[in-house]
């Protein structure tokens, strides 16, 4: 790799990780509760 | 190597790098429709679409996450290398995968007589404003479509025509696409799966391949800190027999640039560290038939003057190389690519 690919590299994942991660853990954090009445019946799952 | 383009340029070796990738992932998929099927029956026909759909989803994941784990693993095992070889077939393995689970997505709407849904969901703005809710599809969609593109341009006459750097700097999106499939996955099946396991192994994934990246970078950041120069700005290499023989050292020039400082017997000579291929790393290869060979992709380059043999026309940087007081010592100043500057010693 080119000296340019080099540094791009090493601020591409740092960056990509905190990105990523931040938006993982908000998935996770604001998933809605699940709705057990609704599980109950035979709806079809969203796709 | 070869002097000009094929539409698909197999070997032996390669032939056999893509039966076994092509094998463990229809044996991925089979196994995932197999199992599936035993733990929750499908019902109709739009189970067993979804069922297809997930083990394709899963399948082109893994696959993404392997292949971007080669380049470290190999940067930090040698051994590995042979991975390297034909990742781009891998790739393009990964893209048709990918591309087969969008394909039943869109057959389940089909299925449904609900195309115009599918359709609606992506035209749907205000949904674009929300991050819980939002469509999945949409990011999914970005990555295809960048694997799309990384996988039109993954021949070689792509990567001529646009140079190694520009390509290489191209097929980084990979990087990118991995990171929005990420969030594909966790705005989707995370949502509605609430088994433990689909986060752990979605963040173990991507965890596990960020901090191989990361550790590899840092292992060589030494590498990058540049070598100790002479009263005359040469770069000191050491004593001759600190090169091991038919292999290099790899040195850095002030401008950050790596060379690759190679002994062939009582010869030695100095080439930039970066293949005209594919910026493969040229100083982990070795010396083969007496042409520096990249350990990457096997492209040969005389010692002597960095010229591939003919018929192939590639063309290296050399560094004029000169031995004082018994230790090699480099001119950090690249000559133009094809100049005679290896020397004999003793």
């Amino acid at each position: 790799m080119t000296r340019g690919h080099r540094a791009f590299h090493r601020m591409v994942w740092p960056v990509l990780a905190l990105i990523v991660a931040f938006g993982l853990t908000m998935a996770l954090v604001l998933r809605p509760p699940p709705d057990h009445g609704e599980a109950e019946t035979s709806q079809e799952p969203a796709k | 190597m070869s002097v000009g383009f094929k539409a698909v340029q197999w070997n032996g070796r390669k032939l056999i790098y893509d039966v076994i990738v092509l094998g463990c992932a229809l044996t991925f998929i089979v196994s995932f429709v197999l199992v599936q099927s035993r733990l929750t029956p499908p019902n109709n026909n739009l189970d067993w679409i979804d069922l297809r759909i997930n083990a394709c989803g899963v399948c082109a994941f893994t696959m993404l996450t392997i292949i971007l784990s080669i380049g470290p693993l190999a940067r930090l095992d040698k051994r590995l290398l042979p991975l390297l070889y034909n990742r781009r077939h891998f790739g393009v393995m990964m893209f048709l995968v990918a591309l087969a689970h969008a394909s039943f997505v869109v057959e389940w709407f089909a299925e449904r007589g609900a195309l115009h849904e599918l359709w609606e969901e992506f035209t749907n703005w205000p949904l674009y404003l929300k991050f819980i809710g939002s469509s999945m599809k949409v990011p999914g969609l970005v990555a295809l479509s960048i694997l799309f593109l990384l996988a039109a341009t993954s021949h070689d006459f792509w990567l001529a025509f646009l140079t190694p750097r520009v390509w290489k700097g191209l097929h980084m999106l990979l990087y990118v696409a991995y990171g929005i499939l990420v969030l594909h996955v966790a705005l989707g099946v995370m949502q509605d799966d609430r088994r433990v396991i689909v986060p752990l192994l979605l963040g173990g994934a991507f965890g596990g391949v960020t901090l191989l990246h990361i550790f590899a970078a840092w292992r060589e950041r030494r590498l990058d800190r540049g070598g100790a120069l002479s009263r005359e700005n040469w770069i000191v290499v050491g004593p001759p027999d600190s090169i091991p023989d038919t292999c290099a050292r790899i040195v850095t020039a002030p401008n950050g640039e790596r060379i690759a400082v190679f002994r062939d017997g009582h010869q030695i000579g100095a080439l930039t560290n970066v293949c005209a291929h594919q910026n493969g790393p040229l100083g982990e290869g070795r010396i083969i038939n007496g042409c520096v060979t990249c350990p990457w992709h096997g492209y040969e380059y005389r010692l002597e003057d960095g010229c591939a043999p003919l018929p192939f026309t590639e063309k290296l940087a050399t560094y004029r190389v000169r031995v004082r007081d018994g230790i090699v010592e480099v001119d950090p100043q690249a000559l133009p690519p094809g100049t005679q500057a290896a020397i004999r010693i003793g």
